[in-house]
């Protein structure tokens, strides 16, 4: 195992008592981050996120789902096999990629979804775009964020998700914002207002 | 009524053998008084639409089959695989641990992170386990990504195959057989016996002789199984949940050791129905749940549907 710390406790008074916050940031299926969540469930340990969780926030139709009924906008979105007009946010449903793919018109239909989907055998998400479509990513820690135009949605889709650390994709369209997706981020991958705003929030569990 | 929709691909229903079983559970659910869709990858916006959902495609915590589980779940449906069920037997990491700490029977076994796959490592393994090993990856299914190494050459070569896809993967002794014992059990109740018999001179349900013969099912009337296959079965799916599973356990010595808990197992026409025909109907009968049945053929309208008689 990696001897890097990952667990962490949150400042007194805002945390559930003896639950332990993995910031591994990516809690990717199979991956280390993953199973140190395991880890800590099978030892009978509070932790944050859970290993469900982790999969409701990182595929795409869970995601969606799970923001819809805590209120938050979406796009409209469909399972596909094929069959769609762009332009799409794709989001593949495949064991072998989660690389996603912004489909802008007819001419790239076709290649990008072989691609996610390794020639029709697996399934993929389209969202529908609006025509003056701003894809827009931030980072989340513990539903703050240093990007003061997030700061209401930080704070939601936290108490929606529960992973401490996401990078979020939204997408802006005629003055509102449409959740989209959750993908991994490292304190590695972080820049420094983004790790000022973590070790604000407590301290590293020895 | 109630309208139960089976998830699965084109692939199941363009089979032969998957449509010879795919409409055992339609005659049973129509026997029943209840309805049976079959529901694509396309028409999952139309899940809410059911009571309840059966996979039957593969399944996998990263592929669409865990999506329906885990919507089906959110929407209050009754399913089978549960997604719970499925994050736990898909990664064998997770599903081996919950049978040790529940002292169900396995073979020896090691768990190790990639920084501790080495040739040492490799080494004090033989030494304390034997030869050859078995590696499994943890998201292996029907056998693939299963081997065994004798040489901590083929150790470091099968296990960095495996380590592509997870940060950990699952070393055991080998224990040989000729046959696995498959128990099927639903909610705690075993639905089936069969022994897969593997092909000569294999040791998995997927080797195939040199002259293409592959394994074979052979059904055991459960009231003729030995109490002990069936206890040390039910003792492994108490470890994992309620859902439906397929035990794989092998015969030895000592008594009998789980080699894996699957979840989604083969239900095969001809197959594991061998000695226990009421299978497809005792699994419409769990997803249908208290609905009552509108419309019932040798049975009375109004009753549970698990009570109902089938002439």
């Amino acid at each position: 195992m990696s001897e890097e710390p990952y667990l962490f406790r949150l400042k007194e008074g805002t945390a559930v008592n003896g639950t332990l916050y993995n910031l591994s940031g990516d809690y990717t299926y199979l991956t280390a981050g993953y199973y140190r969540c395991l880890d800590c469930e099978l030892a009978g340990a509070k932790v944050k996120p859970t290993t469900e969780e982790v999969l409701d926030a990182y595929i795409v139709p869970l995601a969606l789902h799970k923001a819809e009924q805590k209120g938050l906008k979406t796009l409209p979105h469909e399972i596909v096999n094929g069959d769609f007009s762009p332009p799409v946010l794709a989001y593949p449903l495949n064991p072998f990629t989660s690389k996603w793919a912004l489909i802008e018109n007819e001419n790239e239909v076709k290649a990008k979804t072989n691609s996610l989907t390794m020639g029709g055998k697996y399934a993929m998400l389209c969202q529908f775009l609006p025509h003056d479509y701003v894809l827009t990513e931030f980072v989340c820690i513990f539903g703050r964020t240093a990007d003061p135009r997030f700061h209401w949605l930080a704070g939601e889709l936290y108490a929606a998700f529960q992973l401490p650390l996401m990078k979020v994709r939204v997408v802006e369209s005629g003055g509102e914002v449409f959740f989209s997706a959750i993908e991994p981020i490292t304190i590695k991958e972080m820049v420094w207002q983004d790790r000022a705003l973590l070790e604000e929030s407590g301290k590293w569990q020895e | 009524m109630a309208r139960i929709a089976v998830f699965t691909d084109r692939y199941a229903l363009a089979s032969s053998f998957g449509l010879r079983t795919f409409t055992k559970y339609r005659q049973a659910a129509f026997e029943l008084g209840h309805r049976l869709d079959f529901l694509l990858r396309n028409e999952v916006k139309y899940l809410s639409s059911y009571d309840a959902v059966y996979i039957r495609t593969t399944t996998d915590p990263l592929n669409i089959s865990y999506v329906v589980a885990r919507l089906a779940q959110m929407q209050g449906l009754r399913v089978i695989d549960d997604p719970e069920s499925i994050r736990i037997c898909c990664d064998k990491v997770n599903m081996y641990r919950r049978l040790l700490s529940n002292n169900v029977p396995i073979p020896r076994t090691v768990f190790l992170e990639k920084p501790e796959f080495t040739a040492q490592k490799a080494n004090e393994l033989f030494a304390v386990l034997g030869r050859p090993l078995v590696l499994k990856a943890p998201n292996s299914c029907f056998s693939r990504f299963v081997e065994k190494a004798a040489t901590g050459e083929d150790f470091l070569k099968v296990g960095k195959k495996f380590l592509r896809r997870a940060e950990r993967l699952i070393v055991q002794q080998y224990r040989p057989s000729k046959f696995d014992w498959r128990v099927v059990i639903l909610d705690g109740k075993v639905l089936s016996v069969v022994k897969y018999i593997f092909a000569p001179d294999g040791w998995r349900v997927m080797d195939r002789a040199a002259n293409g013969e592959t394994y074979k099912v052979v059904g055991v009337p459960i009231e003729k199984a030995d109490p002990s296959l069936l206890q040390t079965a039910l003792a492994a799916t108490n470890s994992i949940g309620k859902s439906l599973y397929g035990v794989d356990l092998k015969e030895m010595d000592e008594g009998y050791l789980v080699i894996e808990v699957n979840d989604n197992p083969d239900i095969d026409a001809g197959n594991e129905d061998q000695c226990s025909p009421d299978i497809f109907r005792q699994i419409i009968e769990y997803l249908a749940g208290g609905v009552t049945a509108d419309k019932v053929t040798g049975g009375k309208t109004g009753e549970k549907s698990g009570s109902l008689a089938i002439s």
